[in-house]
């Protein structure tokens, strides 16, 4: 204390003040980056999920708006038409629709929705080449591709991306490729779809469901 | 550190400028920063509610849109039905709920499109709410309108609606209908087609009848309606281009046991031979005759939620005054409540007993009666013949004369009889018909409150204690 009277203005910091304002400075510190972690991780986990629910939702307006429109398909022989998806598997579909919104021209067109190897969902559209008697046959060059989803979760134990159902509500089973019967007795799409940041991050993954008739195939659901 | 802190005015006046952060500033600092913490935590868990929120919406639009597209891809418009489902998504479970209602040509809401209109369109409203969901944002909801595939209306020919409800308000499912012309036609022929069995919603719709008046009815096995018959018939008039609505109030029975004469534990007491049993709902008053003299009887009785009050004889309500029609006082006094004039000693009618049921369920309710012995009349046979107001003090009477027959009485000195509450002349006779030689009082001896005297009456009415 009487060094202290003495020398007043060069008074530095004892130990005891030192330790506790780096004690309380610790405890600030820790608050503060506590805080600030989990605001960034809250906000990131926010905007992926926001993202996938946006991306989710763009693929499946995208995919249910085809599906509602497939038409089964003229063809000048044989007498059946071409049944309106003509390719049935879990990650793949292939579809015939009239209600053609892409393009200028009232003409049908071919669309196929798959999953590629990335895991990313696209459509492939072909156009249609008109013949005589209002039939329609399709180019084999891809008129456009576009991706409708980024990252397509595997569908794991759950539903996969297409099940195929018939008018009585029985899943048709796509292991090995459909027969036209089985192809003309399709009446519902159910399209799960899992979207997530990457293919090994699932945390944020948004799954969409949503069972989608086809109204221009004339098949009638039973049940309730 | 603390050159960086230090106040500007003390650094000037006071000497020791060197000064630390004291705890009251640190304190301060500190609760300073607690409440932006908490304003940006409430943030950062406002924006994880948000988007999962955004990310359910989507979802449960997606399963509305499903629900609306598999109503439109069901073939019969009848077919397509009120349904509830859940579904699990993102951990999330989703309730989808499908409304569906005719709507007709007047506009009437009502079930199975009943209120006079023709059938028009059916409109169906999807409603998805989820477990986490927020309470004031509203449902995601969807609504559509689907056109029956071909023609169910005739300018020529008409249309029954038919609704059959349960106890409880839902409709009554599976419940076969059928319709034949009345006994006078109108014009009614046979219908061609047998009509279907009611829906999930409890309709049976009846299309392109030809106009007459029909009996409608309804069936299904163990059921009753809401007036006890099994099979309930209602007679309809349909008119050309327009639709009748018929209704039905009828569900499974519940099975109502009966114990008589439970306020008596002594002896065996025997029931009158024609004796009724009333039932009363809020809805009406059913008496049906006992089966037998046993002491327990079963009855099938329509479920109505609210009850039945029981008790023994049949209440028949006062008639009002009506001008032109002689009124009656009714048969009152077998009810214990309607002994609403307490006693010298306070003793007062409680109300009888109530009992209920579900569907297909069971219940026992005991029943107490009025009980009395009688000595010297083995082998023979017994009326007793209700009286009218004023025949006891506080008795509100049985006015129209109703007779309870016993007979022939068992083998014994003694026979204990039980008759329901009331007062009434005793007649005894050899046969069975010729009962009238007046009983005499002293042969008697009431078992229950009551009194032998001219008349025996037999007296619900207790003393309540407080």
């Amino acid at each position: 204390m009487r060094w202290r009277t003495i020398q007043t203005d060069q008074t530095g910091l004892s130990l005891v003040e030192l330790l506790v304002s780096m004690v309380l400075l610790s405890v600030t510190l820790v608050m503060i980056s506590g805080l600030y972690v989990s605001a960034t991780r809250a906000l990131g986990s926010a905007s992926a999920l926001g993202t996938n629910t946006r991306e989710a939702s763009n693929g499946m307006n995208a995919m249910a708006r085809s599906i509602r429109a497939a038409t089964a398909n003229p063809v000048a022989s044989p007498a059946l038409a071409d049944p309106a998806i003509s390719e049935a598997r879990n990650e793949s579909l292939t579809l015939y629709a009239y209600v053609n919104l892409g393009l200028s021209t009232q003409q049908p067109v071919k669309i196929r929705l798959a999953v590629d190897a990335q895991r990313r969902l696209v459509e492939t559209r072909w156009a249609s080449i008109p013949h005589p008697g209002g039939l329609f046959t399709f180019a084999t060059t891809v008129l456009s591709t576009r991706i409708l989803a980024q990252t397509v979760a595997p569908s794991g134990s759950g539903l996969p991306l297409f099940s195929f159902a018939d008018s009585a509500g029985v899943v048709l089973p796509v292991g090995s490729a459909l027969t036209p019967v089985q192809l003309r007795s399709i009446v519902t799409v159910t399209v799960t779809l899992t979207v997530q940041s990457s293919t090994a991050d699932a945390r944020s993954a948004v799954t969409l469901s949503n069972t989608v008739g086809m109204p221009n195939v004339r098949l009638a659901v039973g049940g309730p | 550190m603390h050159a960086l802190l230090r106040r500007p005015g003390h650094s000037d006046v006071r000497a020791n400028s060197e000064a630390g952060i004291s705890l009251i500033e640190i304190l301060v600092a500190m609760m300073i920063f607690a409440v932006i913490a908490v304003g940006a935590g409430y943030g950062i868990v406002t924006s994880l509610y948000l988007s999962n929120d955004a990310r359910s919406r989507e979802v449960a639009t997606n399963l509305a849109a499903q629900e609306i597209d598999l109503a439109r891809s069901a073939g019969d418009v009848f077919s397509v039905l009120d349904r509830d489902s859940t579904v699990v998504q993102n951990g999330t479970t989703f309730s989808v709920h499908r409304a569906t209602a005719w709507e007709t040509s007047t506009g009437a809401d009502g079930n199975c499109g009943s209120g006079g209109g023709q059938l028009r369109y059916r409109h169906i409203n999807v409603t998805v709410g989820w477990d986490s969901m927020r309470a004031s944002t509203p449902l995601v909801r969807a609504d559509s309108a689907l056109a029956p595939g071909s023609r169910i209306n005739d300018p020529a020919l008409g249309t029954i609606l038919v609704s059959v409800l349960t106890a409880g308000g839902g409709g009554a499912a599976g419940v076969s209908i059928s319709a034949v012309p009345n006994a006078v036609p109108n014009g009614a022929q046979t219908l061609s087609v047998a009509p279907a069995a009611t829906d999930a919603q409890g309709c049976s719709y009846l299309l392109k009848v030809k106009p007459g008046t029909y009996d409608v009815s309804a069936s299904r096995p163990n059921y009753v309606d809401k007036n006890q018959a099994t099979t309930p018939v209602k007679t309809v008039g349909v008119a050309a281009g327009t639709a009748a609505s018929v209704s039905f109030a009828y569900d499974l029975a519940g099975t109502l046991t009966a114990h008589y004469a439970t306020n008596v534990s002594t002896g065996t007491t025997l029931l009158p031979s024609d004796l009724h049993t009333t039932w009363r709902s809020n809805y009406a008053a059913y008496t049906p005759l006992n089966a037998s003299v046993a002491t327990t009887q079963t009855f099938r009785l329509h479920p109505f939620a609210s009850g039945y009050q029981v008790f023994a004889g049949t209440y028949v309500a006062p008639t009002s005054i009506i001008p032109a029609t002689p009124a009656t006082q009714g048969c009152v006094s077998v009810d214990p409540g309607a002994w609403t004039t307490p006693a010298a000693d306070g003793a007062i009618g409680t109300a009888a007993v109530s009992v209920a049921t579900l569907p297909g369920g069971a219940a026992s309710v005991n029943v107490p009666l009025g009980v009395f012995t009688i000595t010297g009349l083995a082998g023979q046979y017994l009326r007793a013949v209700s009286q009218p107001e004023g025949a006891a003090p506080g008795d509100p009477g049985c006015a129209l004369g109703t007779t309870y027959t016993f007979g022939p009485l068992p083998v014994g000195a003694t026979a204990q009889l039980g008759l329901p509450f009331g007062s009434f002349a005793l007649f005894s006779g050899v046969t069975s018909g010729t009962q009238i030689v007046p009983v005499v009082a002293a042969s008697v001896t009431v078992q229950t409150r009551g009194s032998a005297g001219a008349v025996l009456t037999l007296d619900p009415r207790r003393v309540v204690t407080p």
